[in-house]
């Protein structure tokens, strides 16, 4: 009896904490929705949560300064980025994960460095770089820009996912006459789906909130939402009512596609199964 | 094979720019001298930036930092995590919401969380204040602007810890849970002895990509305390931006970049070799 | 080959090379639109609503582009440095404008400015024409000053009944207005590290007779004055200023002015039409605007600038020349521009809007730049920053009863000592030293 009381007690001192855990986390959130509808006077001002609601900081967002373009061009960027992250990064994954060559763990590590060095001093060569090709704003520049910047996590955690994979289904389908390829392809991929969402969703969101290579990479014919959000940061102050507008709206799809993705995060019954054989 | 797409676009992109950036750290270049040619000067910027202490205190600020929101946000996330692997009503929608933080431009998190933490008119300080009436003010001394710091990162970055470590629970094997059900072990026994072994690789790959993304951050401390009070919140990461994109001086920039590199790399090999490799032997 | 990857994949290159090539057609654009670089302000909203006057006169149109000032130096640096060019009017910051000249970035505005007299440079404030416009190393002209942001006083008037004169009559005032209990300061500073320190801390400096540099530029930043100026500077900060005020930025102090929880606040002059402006302030019609303590003011200024690479210079300066005019001024100050032509300042029909229209000319002309355009200006003032927040620390112990008050001096003083050292070495690489070179009025002898 004593242990049930403890049980319940430890469970629901468990789901307190986490109860506190999402209101905290959720109330930036919250407060980024109630602001985008403050009048400009009590915008700055966040523990003020009686107001007159406006739409103003809509209208500023749809008509003054638009942000139909922008939003475009990042879902646009960041699902082509996610996309091309997963079809060069996967491959390699497999390669390093399940194939035995000399110095493997070496290229896996030596491709995890381009992930260890401040963006910052790479941009001014590869914006030269893209200035030589004539590829300055355009979506090809700052696609590949982004993608490369992914590739080494991508590799890195598809590997991890990929290990996973118990390697007996693999060799059952090769004497069944598949090749590397189609065990990849078949086998593998459907196996690590959940890694793959879960990579991707990040792959995306990735490039969905990178700024410096946005900012340099891009001008008038692709626009990130980035840089466009972060032009409301002026000398006088922040123009709060706008920017929260903004993000609010751009969140919107964002979620969306992450709450579609999400359902894909799920176990993947197949791997169970076939281990239990 | 597989291998070939992704090494051609790092070899092909990727390493110009390096080199780029490894020549030029031998030379004397601005990069507001457009017709002076560059002056090689062999080692001066290396030995430069190893006798500068701001450098090395930046290197202390910098791990400070990214080891504090690295553990935070993995506790948040795996937790989160955790949680959110159970099968309930709304599952999807709670796991959708949390990922918001990291859909938020960086920049825009800086900037809205001094809104939040404004001392006198802020969200989380009234919030203080009406529960226990203390005036707290995040930004006042140096341990607390770091503190701060690490509570916007890490609030940031949890749903990068959830999404990796939530995909890394969802493709786990499932029998040695059932077996441990017919042996009636309890959750926390579960937890302790199936879980946590089983999600050991996975954990460490995820803490060790964290922990180089943060080592990256500057975002954040440019919207929030540009680097102050004095010195106390200024990062390797946000040293080498100011150098090189506000002062424009690409050589020393890059002369930092590489020694901090070097640095990471270092760190990387022992994590790689030991924690990770001893993650993954179990 | 698996369908669900490669399907996909071939779908998005297909889309962006499809994206890029239409998109690329539709950026060329006709001959007669210039592209403008500005920070997003109110003071852009001002012009944005006089473009069409300007449209209408020359069938130009003119596209502006919003920025922040926080980024706008990273993306300058790709504008200058493309091959093709993307803006043909730029607006450039006071620090920036030697920089920017001597990389060869700007086209100089000397010929261009003696085709169009009506313009009349002599028209400009000295000290504004001095830290935008003449660049005194070549004597060429670069920029044209677009606004000016002098440092003034604002304090509320229904507190304090004279603005204080100097920094001690201040400090004196804001402790005695300053009751934690009541969440009420004397004043809202922003101590922020950065450019915001410097701001608020050179008036202190130069309230008390210091100067960044000597007339011949080598670094004086660490007189005894300026430790002194440093020093209660930090009192006012600890003392008088709401918690946390040295992260404060501008933001931050204004919401705490604009809310009534303070009596003062060192800021931009103009800023007095936001204080008293109700719907941006609770407090509106309670403020009112006064040189800083001490006489000089920190003075900067935005300037307009023709990037070297601009794809239509013709029409930029058919732009230049409309939007600099005293015409043009004059119809941006009704608005609420701060103006930078003394016939604006003193224009009767300005005045009769704007009552402290002298108060505001008395501050612009008594300022000093927070650096002289020099090569490094951008650097020098986060030197200044970063020694500036340092000795705030310093003052902070000593609040604490930490270190007496000689120890807390003698720390500002080794800050500032390493501040001169390293502006001194800054100055030296960028070749300031090697021939005698001296710093024009106003801020150098005559």
């Amino acid at each position: 009896m004593s242990m049930d009381v403890k049980r319940i007690f430890i469970s629901s001192l468990v789901y307190l904490v986490i109860a506190l855990l999402l209101m905290s986390i959720m109330l930036p959130i919250v407060w980024i929705v109630v602001t985008s509808f403050k009048p400009e006077s009590v915008a700055k001002i966040p523990s003020v949560w009686v107001f007159e609601p406006t739409l103003d900081n809509y209208r500023y967002i749809a008509s003054i300064k638009p942000i139909w373009k922008p939003l475009a061009d990042t879902l646009l960027v960041a699902t082509s980025v996610a996309i091309l992250s997963l079809a060069f990064g996967t491959p390699a994954a497999y390669a390093l994960a399940r194939y035995e060559f000399r110095g493997r763990d070496d290229l896996a590590f030596w491709i995890l460095t381009f992930w260890m060095s401040p963006p910052v001093v790479f941009v001014i060569p590869l914006f030269l770089m893209f200035d030589r090709m004539g590829l300055l704003d355009t979506y090809i520049a700052i696609v590949l820009a982004h993608t490369l910047g992914n590739l080494p996590f991508v590799i890195w955690l598809m590997r991890e996912y990929i290990r996973d994979v118990p390697r007996e289904v693999e060799e059952a389908a090769l004497i069944d006459g598949y090749s590397d390829a189609q065990v990849f392809a078949r086998i593998t991929l459907p196996l690590i789906k959940p890694g793959l969402v879960a990579v991707g969703i990040l792959a995306f969101i990735f490039s969905w909130i990178e700024f410096l290579f946005a900012l340099v990479l891009t001008t008038f014919n692709v626009r990130l939402l980035t840089v466009e959000v972060s032009s409301y940061w002026t000398i006088a102050g922040v123009i709060l009512g706008p920017m929260t507008a903004a993000i609010t709206i751009s969140i919107i799809p964002a979620t969306l596609f992450a709450f579609i993705l999400q359902k894909h995060i799920v176990r993947g019954l197949t791997l169970g199964a076939v281990k239990g054989e | 094979m597989f291998l070939l797409p992704s090494l051609a676009l790092l070899v092909g992109i990727g390493l110009a720019p390096f080199f780029y950036v490894l020549i030029l750290s031998f030379h004397r270049y601005r990069l507001t001298w457009s017709d002076r040619p560059w002056e090689f000067v062999g080692l001066d910027n290396y030995r430069y930036v190893m006798n500068w202490e701001r450098f090395w205190d930046a290197a202390w600020n910098t791990i400070v930092f990214a080891v504090g929101t690295t553990l935070l946000s993995f506790a948040v996330g795996f937790a989160l995590a955790l949680f959110l692997s159970q099968r309930f009503r709304g599952r999807g929608i709670l796991r959708a919401l949390v990922i918001i933080p990291l859909l938020i431009p960086p920049v825009s998190v800086g900037l809205m969380w001094r809104f939040i933490l404004h001392p006198l008119l802020g969200l989380v300080p009234w919030i203080i204040k009406s529960v226990t009436g203390v005036t707290v003010s995040f930004f006042e001394t140096p341990a607390m602007a770091m503190f701060s710091l690490i509570l916007i990162d890490a609030w940031e970055w949890f749903p990068f810890m959830f999404l990796v470590l939530l995909a890394g629970l969802e493709s786990l094997p499932r029998e040695p849970y059932e077996a441990a059900y017919v042996d009636g072990a309890n959750r926390y026994q579960i937890f302790r002895h199936i879980t946590l072994p089983l999600m050991r690789p996975v954990i460490a790959v995820a803490v060790l990509l964290k922990f180089l993304i943060s080592l990256k951050v500057y975002d954040i401390i440019y919207t929030v305390t540009t680097g102050g009070p004095g010195t106390a919140t200024e990062t390797l990461s946000y040293l080498i931006y100011r150098q090189t994109f506000a002062y424009f001086w690409v050589d020393r920039g890059s002369a930092m970049a590489l020694v901090y590199e070097y640095l990471i790399i270092l760190f990387a090999v022992l994590f790689v070799k030991y924690a990770l490799v001893k993650a993954r032997a179990g | 080959m698996n369908t669900k990857v490669v399907v996909p994949t071939v779908v998005a290159i297909i889309v962006i090379v499809a994206a890029v090539l239409l998109l690329t057609r539709g950026g060329e654009q006709a001959p007669t639109t210039i592209r403008l670089y500005m920070e997003d302000m109110v003071e852009t909203a001002y012009l944005e609503k006089l473009l069409p006057e300007f449209e209408q006169q020359t069938g130009i149109k003119v596209v502006i582009e919003k920025a922040s000032y926080e980024v706008m130096r990273e993306k300058l640096i790709s504008v200058f440095k493309s091959s093709e060019g993307y803006y043909d009017v730029i607006i450039v910051d006071n620090p920036w404008v030697a920089e920017f000249a001597e990389a060869g970035w700007l086209v100089p505005l000397d010929d261009f400015l003696a085709e169009n007299p009506q313009l009349n440079v002599d028209d400009y404030l000295t000290s504004l024409w001095w830290t935008v416009g003449k660049y005194w190393k070549d004597g060429k002209v670069y920029m044209l000053p677009w606004y000016n942001y002098a440092l003034a006083l604002m304090y509320r008037t229904d507190l304090v009944n004279t603005p204080p004169r100097d920094w001690a009559e201040f400090y004196s005032l804001a402790k005695q207005l300053t009751d934690p209990q009541k969440d009420f300061y004397g004043v809202a500073a922003q101590a922020r590290r950065g450019y915001k320190v410097v701001e608020e801390g050179l008036n202190y400096v130069y309230g008390f007779g210091g100067r960044v540099f000597d007339a011949s530029l080598r670094p004086v930043i660490n007189s005894s004055q300026a430790v002194e100026a440093l020093f209660l500077y930090g009192r006012v900060v600890f003392e008088t200023a709401p918690p946390g005020a040295i992260n404060w930025e501008f933001d931050e102090a204004f919401q705490a002015a604009q809310s009534g929880k303070a009596a003062m606040m060192i800021t931009y002059n103009w800023m007095i039409g936001a204080l008293n402006n109700p719907e941006q302030s609770q407090t509106a019609g309670k403020w009112m605007v006064a040189p800083v303590p001490g006489g000089y003011a920190v003075l900067g200024a935005w300037g307009w600038a023709i990037p070297h690479n601009a794809p239509n210079k013709e029409a930029a300066f058919k732009f230049l020349a409309w939007v600099a005019s005293p015409e043009t001024e004059k119809k941006l100050a009704l608005m609420g521009h701060a103006p930078v032509r003394k016939s604006t300042f003193l224009d009767p029909e300005v005045n009769q809007k704007y009552p402290y229209m002298k108060t505001l000319l008395e501050v612009v002309d008594n300022s000093l730049p927070i650096v002289p355009p020099v090569t490094v200006g951008e650097q020098i003032v986060h030197i200044l920053g970063q020694y500036f927040s340092e000795s705030l620390l310093h003052v902070k112990d000593f609040e604490e009863g930490k270190i007496s008050e000689a120890e807390a001096k003698a720390l500002i003083k080794q800050e500032l000592d390493k501040a001169a050292q390293e502006i001194y070495e800054l100055m030296k690489t960028e070749g300031y030293y090697e021939q005698q070179v001296q710093l024009p009025p106003p801020w150098g002898p005559g």
